[in-house]
């Protein structure tokens, strides 16, 4: 699992060009959005595009996505439950 | 005729550091290559880190050179936001076509889709002041800060107590600068900036990129940098001697008004000759300045020219790395801009100093 978290940490920086971060920078259980890494409406369709090219899963009820992508934990979990 | 509009501030952001307060020309960044990105400054001076992460190249020196204007103006907002871009926000453009072939249609990223569109350097500005009046964005290739010119002094005819930002922006595209490479639009043989112009004449120009933007208001002020008093734009035209003495005939001009001209002379020997004729004939005697020779050729590069004649009125001294001809002038009062494109998409700014 750690290794999942690890690499989603990755992929979020590249991905959202969140470029004054490392992946030591951000913490499993930090909100992604709101008071925790600010992202915003447009990260979160970034986000559903990676889950679907880079897992395989596509996130259709966009309900789910608010605590799919809680934070880089609440990802790993709902990656690691549904990957194809 | 239109009124003349009054400058009040001017921000750049080009391959050169006119970015900085006070740069003059004097001291050059030379390149030896043939697509020259812009020299950028700290973009975190106005754009928050947020925010900036996801803002392409003309974006960010959109905003730049917008806030930089807006500085220099006194002011913190505009009512309006005009812009001219002749291929809009080129890398993400080309980021969603790619993806698109890529993913043949599937899982397609919003952020290249929703800045791909040519208004976006506009609306970003817009957002970044939270400006919600007129914004337009004028595509007209190498015209298309003309056009976003003619639009700024109608608005202010009909708004005349407002003030509005208009500027031009293009920045360059990896894919796209492949095609025009393909096409033989670029130089091959030593390309450089400073580009050596007159001697060895050679095919193909040399493609920068940048972003000049400008308050503009009916409101000649104490402050202010310049008026602008005429714009016209001719799609084709055999003889810029004609055109250009018919133009200064309409406002009453005759050559030797004008105290300088700045041509748009970018060593690409196929289409030089439109300025070599002005400069032999019609305004033959008059300083001769260039500018895309130190800027690269862009199709807003024409902004930037505005924003040089500004600093030239300012400092009434033409650096010698811009002089043409060799001749300074007594005084700089009235400077007219002529440039074209691949022989095509020419324009005329008549521009004085209040």
């Amino acid at each position: 699992m750690s290794e999942l978290t690890q690499e989603l940490k990755a992929k979020i920086i590249t991905q959202l060009n969140l470029e004054d971060l490392t992946v030591d920078d951000l913490d499993d259980n930090t909100p992604l959005f709101g008071d925790g890494l600010g992202l915003d409406s447009i990260d979160a369709l970034e986000l559903i595009v990676m889950l679907d090219k880079g897992y395989g899963i596509k996130l259709a009820d966009p309900k789910e996505g608010r605590k799919v992508f809680e934070t880089i934990q609440t990802m790993a979990d709902y990656i690691e439950a549904n990957r194809k | 005729m239109i009124r003349p509009i009054y400058i009040h501030g001017s921000g750049c952001v080009s391959i050169q550091p006119t970015f900085e307060s006070g740069y003059h020309f004097e001291t050059l960044r030379a390149y030896a290559q043939n697509t020259v990105p812009a020299f950028d400054p700290d973009y975190k001076t106005y754009i928050p880190p947020m925010q900036l992460r996801r803002m392409n190249k003309s974006m960010r020196m959109a905003i730049f050179a917008a806030r930089s204007a807006l500085q220099e103006a006194g002011k913190d907002t505009a009512d309006a936001v005009i812009a001219g871009t002749g291929l809009g926000c080129l890398h993400d453009s080309e980021r969603f076509v790619e993806t698109l072939l890529a993913e043949e249609g599937q899982s397609l990223n919003p952020t290249p889709f929703i800045q791909s569109t040519h208004n976006m350097a506009a609306a970003a500005i817009a957002l970044s002041l939270g400006c919600k009046g007129y914004n337009m964005t004028y595509v007209a290739n190498a015209n298309s800060f003309e056009s976003a010119l003619l639009d700024a002094q109608i608005y202010l005819a009909e708004h005349p107590e407002q003030a509005v930002l208009v500027g031009g922006v293009d920045e360059l595209g990896v894919r796209t600068v492949q095609f025009w490479d393909i096409a033989g639009y670029l130089k091959h043989d030593t390309p450089a900036i400073p580009t050596p112009l007159g001697a060895m004449p050679s095919p193909g120009e040399i493609a920068g990129e940048g972003a000049s933007f400008f308050v503009a208001s009916h409101q000649p002020g104490h402050e202010a940098l310049g008026k602008v008093t005429a714009v016209e734009t001719y799609f084709d035209a055999t003889d810029a001697s004609v055109f250009i003495s018919h133009f200064l005939q309409r406002h009453n001009l005759d050559a030797s008004a004008i105290d300088a001209v700045l041509l748009g002379y970018n060593g690409d020997d196929r289409y030089d000759q439109a300025y070599a004729t002005v400069e032999h004939t019609l305004l033959a005697g008059i300083p001769q300045i260039g500018f895309k020779h130190v800027l690269g050729e862009y199709d807003t590069v024409m902004a930037s020219a505005l924003f040089l004649a500004l600093r030239l009125f300012k400092r009434q001294d033409i650096p010698q790395s811009l002089l043409l001809n060799g001749t300074q002038p007594r005084s700089l009062q009235r400077i007219l801009i002529y440039t074209q494109r691949r022989g095509k998409n020419h324009g005329l700014i008549l521009v004085e100093k209040k």
